[in-house]
């Protein structure tokens, strides 16, 4: 009922007031030639042009305005779409960003903490001896049959990599073992000795070595002995910690010396106190 | 044991390296081919820890199973319903 109404009304006015026919739909602005002829045949020169006849102002509103109008409705309407758009895209930028802030404080949260061990000479070291150095850590163990050696082998290539590059002073490699029980200081300063001089090994008690593995989430497990022989299974993978001892990133088995030299270097040179 | 130093360690690689490529290039089924590179295997037991042979011989089985499913995907073992 009120449809109705309404669409009669939106007629009446229509046969008014030409001005009312930039609102109206497309199909009645089709009429609006007929409409123009019927009136062009009670003017006085059927010989002129039909819309010269008519009043110059009836004129402008009919063949000037109309059109521009739909015009300026069109690319309002594609301006405000795009408009649309881009507040969209902002918003989902910004939820994007705040959700990578979210997942960066999770990660530097979860990764990493104080630690007590004892070195090659059987002094104490703990995390804050390494304080304004930036760290690459190594968890294994010195009866390790291949993968330990491998990736030390390439921890010394990273080492000699970032020292053409860097003081020697800014960058400490750290092996620490997962295998308390049998890696003795005297036993690791032999081993690390094999790898890079610079290279410097660090053991514990075994409650010592289960804080620290806990703190920085690696695994190890025993498996069984043979003749007091055994292997340890456990996580392989480096960590970089910054000159404050946080952690910076992880690199595993799949990384090549050279990925991690260039991440290493790069995180060194963007770093801010 | 003590630890085997470097180069003990690429001894041992070495005969590692070196009855592995025996394994691969032989013919016949694995016991025939264990059988054919017995010499290997025993240059092997004497160059490493008993512990680095046993640890050596489960991951060739393991490396040799992984280049399978690389190489013709995951087949679903017997008894296994495929239909979830």
């Amino acid at each position: 009922m009120a449809l109705s109404l309404l669409r009669t009304g939106t007629l009446a006015i229509m046969r008014q007031t030409p001005q009312t026919r930039l609102f109206a739909p497309l199909q009645l602005q089709r009429c609006t030639p007929y409409l123009l002829r019927l009136m062009s045949n009670k003017s006085s020169d059927p010989e002129k042009p039909v819309n010269v006849q008519l009043p110059k102002k009836k004129s402008n509103l009919a063949a000037d305005k109309t059109p521009i109008s739909w015009k300026n409705l069109g690319i309002s309407v594609v301006v405000f779409g795009i408009l649309l758009n881009v507040l969209w895209y902002l918003k989902k930028l910004r939820k994007e960003e705040i959700e990578k802030n979210k997942v960066l404080s999770i990660g530097k949260a979860a990764i990493g903490g104080d630690f007590e061990l004892v070195d090659t000479s059987k002094k104490v070291v703990s995390n804050k001896d390494f304080a304004g150095k930036w760290v690459l850590i190594y968890f294994g163990f010195t009866h390790c049959p291949d993968i330990c050696p491998e990736e030390l082998e390439k921890m010394a290539l990273v080492v000699d990599n970032i020292d053409k590059e860097r003081s020697a002073s800014v960058f400490q490699p750290l092996f620490i073992s997962v295998d308390p029980e049998r890696d003795t200081p005297e036993l690791i300063a032999k081993y690390t000795a094999d790898f890079h001089k610079r290279l410097m090994g660090l053991t514990g008690t075994v409650d010592q070595i289960k804080d620290v593995c806990k703190k920085y989430r690696i695994y190890y497990s025993a498996g069984p002995k043979e003749d007091g022989d055994y292997i340890v299974d456990h996580t392989i993978i480096m960590y970089l910690l910054n000159p404050k001892g946080e952690f910076q990133q992880y690199y595993g088995r799949n990384k090549t010396a050279a990925e991690i030299t260039k991440d290493v270097l790069v995180r060194m040179a963007m770093y801010k106190e | 044991m003590a630890v085997p130093d470097k180069e003990r360690r690429q001894k041992c690689w070495d005969a590692r390296d070196a009855y592995w490529k025996c394994l691969d290039d032989g013919s016949g089924e694995r016991d025939q081919r264990e059988d054919a590179c017995k010499q290997l295997k025993q240059l092997l037991s004497d160059s490493c820890p008993p512990v680095w042979v046993k640890h050596f011989d489960r991951r060739y089985d393991y490396l040799k199973y992984k280049e399978k499913i690389e190489k013709h995907g995951y087949e679903q073992p017997h008894g296994v319903n495929s239909q979830m």
